[in-house]
């Protein structure tokens, strides 16, 4: 570029930037309303060019007087004194020549200034395959899952998924057809340059295009005489992503992003545009380019991946709505306090407290699956104790019941799979009676998990034992206990390294290795089994190479100081140690996750069982109070349960208001669930007066009590979602509302002969004398577990007296509330 | 080739009026018919080819050459030069006859399908340049890095080593005392070399990646190409000649195996039994049945003059990479991706029992990488193997016991060759090196690299 067009490039440059700060100005009025800016930053501070020709890009952000950033990376102009660095595309700057000097950054009338330094390079820049071609071929899409990536290869040509496997892809490029893929004597002639550059027909199309700076790149690495690089040093340790965090004051705004990868040498260098992008919460910001945009109101992290290593960005965009202003609502304990501190960051409202009847139904449904009794309801709203200590008195009294018991069997039977397919019929009542009691007696959980993994010995003696039989196998074993107890998914490690997370195929096996000393043989009774240690065949061989692979944990932390090996046979108490251990970080975080999402519709981070950093928790510092908080009262189940639904945050209406209605993970209000199988049947039973028929149960036994899923197999129970014990994973309990749902309850049988029933309800009701009122608030209390409103109870009451007889128009009324979303859900 | 050149000349004049038209006239002419080189063929690349290759050539039709673009598929020709209107491949672009190509894409811009229009109005001209190659026999190529070897090949009286080279052939003294000759052909990549029984003719296979494959019969003595044939559209693999030499048999990237006839480089047999690449062929004793290998796992047997498929030699494992025939006997060695050489006897024993590999005669030990090459001394009593383990391994043939390792390269080996003496064994690949072993020892006894560096011969030049 010659010095006059340079400058013609300047002039159009700053007229650009002259249009383009006006247009943040006029935009204004529509999105939000950013303030004047006072002050300009420029990211990442100091640049330092590795040689020549190298390119890094910056970001501006103007500083409002309010404290607002807007992004004007865009828009910015940069004078580059002294030509050491000039201006390439997309505000990067690019090193024309060894040396230092300052470049100046103008945006919104202000300027700022860095500091830029370009190193001499050393000779030609060595171009290796590790950090140079892998990237690219990462980023064309060659290596993904529908082309070469794909098991099977495409064409003849096979790579690791995502380019998990460097040394694999390197063979695979280099040696498979004997090197037909690269041509050291004519470069430009090579395949791997022709093929995605559409010189010769490619199927997965056009990819490359001829002289772009990748093409470059590959070219250089061919004529270097393709060199793979060492892993010492150009392998990517870490990733540095500017700004930190995003937070938008409307909708509309966009903030750019530069990603630097750190190699091994100590090396860095800026990869924004081979980095992948992806946002969480796509309806609310989209990533655009090296960038996100904020679409609407919420929030969501943005994952910044490049080469096997991530960097989360948290990205909010509040509502711009003018007139906000916080209320504060009474804090009952540090839940309500972390839940606020977000909230009012966000701008978002929370709703008041629920009215009683709301919360004793709420909290009746998750401590024991059940609605209450008409008669409680009416004692709890009249009691006249003060709210709160009232409130607190209902939880302790339904923890203490039977009800809380029986519920929290069934909920821990469906993770442990107790299953008669599993366990043999004897060997599941045993695990069931087994697991109530340890739940009446309030095991603490890490007691309850030693016994479960530890147990050996008679599956009819040693209840516990039987968590051997659901989970089979050191691999599963291994999956299930990872899942569970500490919420992380293995799964995909078994056969390649997970694609977005740290786990290695090598940790998938040394976690593994800790169970392969189990054995499982029957034992004397029909059905009965013995979970042994093995003595012979009881080591793990790593299916890559046929190797012994000793055990190992997955995190260090927590660990006993001497961890068994290949030829410890019980390997399993080091296990639990470094499991319920309290450094480790996942065993706590996981089950309080997991019993939060009891309570409210979705987990601290969701799916409770995929803890991994790509999925973070929607609050931090919640989650860390909640596991430090349960750590300190030694794993206590009860505590924790009680902990949370004595919070303001728990007792909280689930009707929204104007700032808070599109929250749905902040818990600024309740969200309604739709009630779990179990709890429906018996929420039908109880308002109906007709027993829910359960197949080989005793008369008394309720659905929430039915101790495996072939009772009732193919059933109402199974129609309305209830898990079939065959998955570790809390996605086995459906509780969706569909088609199927509405015309069941509409038009099926169950319903229908349960409304209409002699011995019912209101066949009582009405044996009992009770007046028309008297009937109508009953139904409500019985269904919507609250009495009716005025205007409800005037329909009704005209309603039964148009009717032909009093029992036909009580039982369209029953019919219409247990069709009524007040009775389905939760809320 | 006196009917190519002339054919190259027709095509050099169909494109002058064209291309004289657009430079003399410039902007004043309202419509300059776009090129087929520069406007149309980047644009069929860009969106027709990932279906329309020779290798998929869905609706049978191939549009990565003018030819077979003009030629059509299933509906019929692909254009009709001059009308646009009636011309098949403007009415599936812009959506008169469906299916709307590309398919599953947004329609093409207007302005490119008018383009093509006005191709099509102006006559439709090919005017791609003949490709010269940018090396001749007088002009052969320079290199600046070391190609890498994928073909070694001694001549029957032991005095000449050929080796691959870019575009090239190189004739080595096999004592390592120098080069003796250049060959420079067409084809990027020299696949295999095998030289006549006679030592008069060398036969070489190969081509250029994804573009084509060619046959080339070398005179030895005179060192003039005697015949190229070209086939196929990727290279030629696994050339083998039948031992009276009057036959040369190889593998194709559309899984056949072919076999043409030296002397007039005819087609003689083209078999489609293989579900994959064939990479390896192998002739029996007496010239009648053929072994072949590929990616499909399979080692087939068929008769090498009907073509009837016979059985497979193997149970089917992993990819195969290469195949080798015993000197004196109907047994051959497969090995490949499963990194164990397999030798089977062609024909079945006399008792087979269920379940077994009748054939089976051995299974060598395990290598350190994939292999690529085997190869039997001439006494047949050696077995070499080599492969990505970068290093190559001798074995006695009748015990199966480990004779010599040949260590100390530094990247994988994708040929061998036993001298006909029997003492000296030479292995090339990715490093562009030839190394010469002694066999009974394993012992590097020299070393080259088999092409002139450009710094070399500007070192040698006064």
């Amino acid at each position: 570029m010659n010095s006059k067009s340079r400058a013609t490039c300047l002039w159009v440059g700053g007229l650009m930037l002259a249009v383009a700060v006006s247009g943040v100005r006029a935009g204004d009025r529509s999105a939000g309303a950013p303030e004047e800016i006072r002050e300009l930053q420029v990211q990442p501070g100091g640049l330092v060019f590795s040689r020549p020709g190298e390119l890094r890009r910056i970001l501006v952000t103007g500083i409002s007087a309010g404290g607002e950033r807007l992004d004007l990376t865009e828009t910015v102009g940069i004078d580059p004194q002294g030509g050491i660095v000039e201006l390439g595309p997309d505000s990067y700057l690019r090193a024309v020549r060894e040396g230092e000097t300052r470049v100046t950054v103008r945006a919104g009338g202000h300027s700022a200034e860095i500091a830029v330094r370009v190193d001499a390079s050393p000779g030609s820049p060595r171009t290796t395959f590790l950090r140079d071609v892998l990237p690219i071929m990462n980023k064309v899409g060659c290596s993904q899952g529908v082309c070469h990536g794909a098991a099977k290869g495409k064409n003849g040509f096979k790579l690791s998924l995502r380019g998990y496997d460097a040394e694999f892809d390197y063979r695979s490029l280099l040696y498979d057809m004997s090197g037909r893929r690269f041509n050291r004597a004519d470069p430009p002639q090579s395949l791997m340059l022709a093929k995605p550059t559409q010189q010769v027909a490619h199927g997965g199309g056009l990819r490359l295009d001829l002289g772009s700076s990748y093409y470059k790149s590959i070219l250089a690495w061919i004529e270097q005489e393709v060199p793979f690089g060492d892993p010492e040093v150009d392998r990517v340790v870490g990733l540095e992503v500017h700004p930190g965090e995003i937070f938008m004051h409307a909708p509309g705004r966009s903030q750019q992003v530069v990603v630097v990868a750190r190699y091994a040498d100590g090396s860095t260098r800026d990869v924004t545009r081979e980095s992948h992008l992806g946002s969480s919460n796509g309806e609310a910001v989209a990533v655009e380019g090296s960038g996100v945009k904020g679409i609407r109101t919420g929030e969501s992290t943005l994952m910044v991946r490049y080469e096997g290593q991530f960097e989360m960005v948290p990205v909010t965009v509040l509502d711009p709505s003018p007139g906000f202003v916080w209320t504060a609502l009474p804090q009952y304990n540090q839940i309500d306090e972390l839940v606020d501190r977000k909230l009012q960051r966000l701008r978002i409202q929370p709703s008041p407290l629920a009215d009683d009847a709301e919360f004793l139904r709420r909290v009746s449904l998750d401590l024991t699956g059940r609605i209450p009794e008409p008669e409680r309801i009416r004692a709890f709203v009249q009691d006249p104790t003060e709210t709160r200590r009232k409130r607190s008195r209902a939880i302790d009294e339904l923890i203490r019941g039977q009800a809380y018991a029986d519920y929290w069997t069934l909920k821990w039977g469906d993770l442990l799979r107790s299953n008669r397919k599993f366990m043999s019929y004897k060997g599941m009542w045993t695990f069931r009676e087994w697991l109530g009691q340890s739940i009446a007696d309030n095991k603490p959980y890490d007691a309850l998990v030693r016994e479960l993994l530890t147990a050996k010995g008679s599956t009819f003696e040693n209840p516990a034992a039987n968590f051997f039989l659901s989970a089979r196998g050191a691999t599963a074993a291994m999956e299930t206990t990872t899942q569970l107890f500490l919420g992380v998914r293995m799964v995909c490690a078994q056969c390649h390294d997970h694609p977005f997370e740290k786990w290695t195929q090598n940790q998938y096996f040394e976690m593994a290795a800790f169970f392969s000393a189990i054995g499982v043989r029957p034992g004397f009774e029909s059905g009965e089994e013995v979970v042994y240690l093995k003595r012979v065949d009881n080591d793990l061989k790593h299916p890559k190479d046929g190797r012994v692979v000793n055990p190992q944990f997955l995190v260090p932390a927590g660990g006993p100081s001497s961890i068994p090996s290949a030829a410890d046979r019980d390997r399993r108490p080091a296990l639990v140690e470094w499991l319920t251990s309290r450094e480790n970080p996942f065993f706590a975080r996981a089950i309080v996750n997991r019993v939060w999402s009891y309570f409210f519709h979705r987990g601290i981070i969701s799916p409770v069982d995929d803890i991994r950093a790509s999925n973070p928790p929607v609050n931090e510092a919640l989650l860390a109070a909640l596991a430090e908080d349960f750590e300190n009262h030694d794993f206590d189940l009860q505590h924790l349960m009680r902990t949370i639904t004595n919070s303001r945050v728990y007792q909280t209406t689930f009707r929204a208001n104007r700032w808070n209605r599109h929250d749905d993970r902040n818990f600024s209000h309740q969200i309604p669930r739709r009630l779990g199988a179990e709890s429906l049947a018996d929420a039908i039973a109880l308002a109906t007066g007709v027993r829910f028929e359960l197949p080989e149960m005793p008369e008394d036994y309720s659905a929430v009590q039915v101790p495996d899923p072939h009772v009732g197999k193919g059933g109402f129970l199974d129609l309305f979602g209830r898990p079939q014990r065959e998955e570790p994973c809390e996605c086995e309990r459906r509780s969706d509302v569909s088609l199927p749902h509405a015309l069941n309850l509409v038009n099926g049988p169950i319903l229908a002969d349960a409304v209409s029933a002699p011995e019912g309800r209101i066949a009582t009701l009405i044996q009992q004398g009770k007046s028309d009122s008297q009937l109508v608030e009953d139904l409500h209390l019985s269904t919507l577990s609250r009495p009716p409103t005025s205007q409800e109870m005037q329909v009704a009451l005209a309603h039964l007296k148009r009717s032909g007889s009093r029992a036909a128009g009580a039982q369209d009324l029953l019919w219409a509330l247990l069709n009524s979303n007040g009775f389905l859900f939760n809320r | 080739m006196p009917l190519k050149v002339l054919g190259c000349f027709l095509l050099a004049w169909a494109a002058v009026p064209v291309v004289i038209g657009a430079d003399e006239t410039g902007e004043e002419q309202p419509a300059v018919a776009p090129s087929y080189f520069r406007d149309i063929r980047p644009v069929i690349q860009q969106h027709c080819q990932g279906c329309h290759q020779p290798a998929i050539q869905q609706g049978h039709l191939d549009l990565t050459q003018y030819r077979t673009l003009l030629k059509g598929g299933h509906s019929g020709p692909g254009l009709i030069p001059g009308d646009p209107d009636r011309s098949l491949l403007i009415a599936m672009m812009d959506g008169r006859r469906p299916p709307l190509m590309p398919l599953g894409g947004p329609a093409l811009d207007r302005e490119i399908i008018d383009k093509f229009r006005a191709w099509v109005k102006a006559g439709a001209p090919d005017d791609t340049p003949v490709q010269l190659g940018t090396v001749s026999q007088n002009e052969p190529p320079v290199y600046t890095s070391a190609p890498v070897i994928t073909a070694l090949a001694y001549s029957p009286d032991g005095f000449l080593l050929a080796v691959s080279g870019y575009r090239e052939v190189l004739l080595h003294r096999a004592d390592g005392s120098g080069l003796e000759g250049r060959l420079v052909g067409l084809s990027d990549r020299i696949q295999s070399l095998a030289f006549t029984p006679d030592g008069k003719t060398l036969a070489a296979g190969g081509g250029t990646p994804a573009r084509f494959g060619e046959l080339q019969f070398w005179d030895v003595a005179s060192r003039k190409l005697k015949r190229s044939v070209t086939v196929c559209q990727d290279t030629l693999f696994g050339v083998s000649l039948s031992p009276d030499g009057s036959r040369v048999a190889f593998g194709c990237s559309d899984s056949t195996v072919r076999i043409h006839e030296v002397s007039s480089g005819k087609e003689l047999l083209k078999t489609n039994h293989h579900e994959n690449w064939v990479l390896g062929t192998r002739f029996g004793m007496d010239g009648k049945r053929i072994v072949s290998v590929g990616r499909d796992f399979a080692a087939k047997l068929m008769h090498a003059e009907s073509g009837a498929f016979i059985e497979n030699l193997n149970k089917l494992r992993k990819e195969l990479a290469a195949v080798t025939r015993h000197p004196s006997r109907d047994r051959v060695v497969v090995g490949g991706e499963e990194r164990i050489p397999y030798y089977y006897r062609m024909d079945r024993p006399k008792k087979i029992f269920a379940g077994q590999e009748g054939t089976l005669i051995r299974a060598f030990e395990r290598q350190s990488g994939e292999i690529f090459a085997l190869e039997f001394s001439a006494d047949g009593r050696k077995l070499a193997v080599a492969g990505a383990g970068a290093e190559a391994t001798v074995y006695d043939v009748e015990s199966g016991q480990r004779l010599a390792a040949c260590t100390g390269h530094e990247a994988g080996i994708y040929t061998l060759a036993f001298h006909p003496g029997g003492r000296e064994l030479a292995l090339a690949g990715f490093e562009g090196r030839v190394r010469i072993h002694e066999v009974a020892s394993g012992k590097l006894l020299r070393e080259f690299v088999p092409v002139p560096m450009k710094a070399e011969m500007a070192a040698s030049a006064p």
